[in-house]
């Protein structure tokens, strides 16, 4: 189901992004396993599930990719661009997949990220953590409505 | 006149807001090394040519301008900031409107992360403004900034490509630097509920502004001293840049066999050998006619907008861009 999943999350990002940005989305099984065990802990539909973890995806991958960004380094350029193209693929995918309310959940923690990182401070933060307080959220949220109904 | 005077747009107004996007920060301290850069870097100048976009986009809607637009207008110019910070990491460039470049000061990573701090601002920002019919707040975040870097990995992939066909260069320069300027125009118009037609309309002058902007951009690199540029003259050519004079001037079988020897190793000796030569054919001509057909493009949808009042704006929008070079 998970393997599944991730073939579907994979073939949908790779088929929505640019060809001319040439990036091949990759995460290991630790890290795609972060944000499956939160994704087990909701009732969400299939498709949800495979826009959440795109998200996801896409948020670690920009990320990760701005962190290689030193001096010298052969792929510098590659490296700052690719990680640009993903935030603004990360919007563009967001918008298509209607996960703005998302989207404005995560902009504090990932602007904090940023803040973070430019003073040095380069402890791991995996998005998974902010999605979870979400869909919690979300679901406390859809909870009072039912009862109020 | 300056630009902003003969549109009538209190710039101060949008400076105050720009500077806000990080001061008003609860999450930045005021001191710290990210407000600081920021703060030098949006304070040093720039003509604030997007922002103004965006606000002479708000006249065409059905109700005023506000609050919305300025927002707008403002993330427009961080958006641009934030690429140039990166922009210049990629080409190493030291200095930026006079002054050391922000990676200089910082570090290159650090650099990188302020960049994004200030697109991550923007989408905080924005992100208040929910709903489906607000969605186009993100345009500038999300569609131009994807198709500025698209033009950037094409620029990359094509250095020192002097196979490059007019139609890749076009397509690279509408990616990087005119869909920027057309979203600008386009947002502001729907932020005071302008008709989509009339938002489409802005969008396709501001395209048109944009490609001729590149292209008169192209040429400053051949016709302006160093002094005037803040680099040296011919640099997009030492870098690899294939731009609209140099794909006129390949198409001349007299010039085309030296343009091709310059490499990244070739010496300061070889281009400007070679910067002469393009200097002194009609490829410089050829090009800037092609920047006034833009500006042709241009000026005719302004007519078909001309039942509007802030056609004008439009039209002193397309004198400045038609006097750059002067």
């Amino acid at each position: 189901m998970n393997r599944q999943l991730i073939e579907d999350t994979f073939r949908l990002l790779q088929t929505e992004m640019s060809p001319i940005a040439g990036i091949q989305l990759y995460l290991s099984p630790a890290e795609c396993e972060q944000l499956l065990a939160v994704l087990e802990r909701h009732d969400l539909e299939y498709d949800r599930k495979v826009h959440l973890l795109g998200i996801y995806t896409i948020l670690t991958v920009a990320a990760q990719r701005h962190m290689e960004c030193v001096p010298h380094h052969p792929e510098l350029t590659r490296n700052i661009l690719d990680g640009d193209y993903l935030y603004s693929f990360y919007l563009q995918f967001a918008v298509k997949c209607r996960e703005l309310d998302l989207v404005a959940y995560l902009a504090p923690s990932i602007k904090k990220l940023q803040i973070r990182r430019s003073n040095g401070d380069f402890t791991e933060q995996n998005p998974a953590a902010g999605i979870e307080e979400f869909l919690l959220q979300e679901r406390s949220q859809r909870s009072r409505t039912s009862k109020a109904i | 006149m300056k630009l902003h005077e003969a549109l009538n747009i209190d710039l101060n107004e949008i400076n105050r807001e720009i500077e806000n996007l990080v001061a008003r920060d609860k999450d930045v301290p005021k001191k710290s090394q990210l407000a600081q850069s920021i703060l030098e870097l949006v304070g040093s100048g720039g003509k604030r040519l997007r922002p103004l976009m965006v606000i002479v986009g708000g006249r065409f809607g059905r109700k005023p301008s506000g609050r919305r637009t300025l927002q707008l207008s403002a993330a427009a110019e961080f958006i641009h900031a934030a690429s140039l910070i990166h922009d210049d990491i990629i080409d190493d460039a030291e200095l930026r409107r006079g002054g050391a470049a922000l990676h200089v000061k910082t570090g290159v990573l650090s650099a990188v992360h302020i960049g994004n701090y200030m697109s991550a601002r923007v989408i905080e920002l924005l992100s208040k403004y929910t709903g489906d019919k607000n969605r186009y707040v993100h345009d500038l975040s999300a569609v131009a900034t994807a198709q500025l870097c698209l033009g950037e990995y094409q620029q990359m992939e094509h250095a020192f490509d002097y196979n490059l066909t007019l139609e890749q260069y076009l397509e690279k320069s509408r990616n990087k630097t005119a869909m920027l300027m057309a979203t600008c125009l386009r947002v502001g118009a729907l932020s005071t509920e302008s008709s989509e037609e009339v938002a489409q309309l802005l969008y396709a002058f501001g395209e048109a502004l944009g490609m001729s902007f590149q292209i008169q951009d192209d040429l400053l690199d051949f016709t302006q001293s160093a002094d005037v540029l803040g680099k040296p003259a011919g640099s997009d050519l030492r870098h690899g840049q294939v731009t609209l004079p140099v794909l006129f001037a390949l198409q001349d079988p007299k010039l085309a066999p030296a343009i091709r020897t310059i490499g990244p190793a070739s010496s300061e000796e070889e281009v400007s050998y070679v910067l002469d030569l393009i200097i002194s054919s009609d490829a410089l001509a050829r090009t800037e006619a092609v920047s006034q057909s833009y500006l042709d493009q241009a000026a005719a949808i302004v007519q078909q907008l001309s039942d509007y009042p802030a056609h004008a704006d439009l039209d002193t929008l397309l004198q400045y861009f038609a006097g750059r070079d002067h």
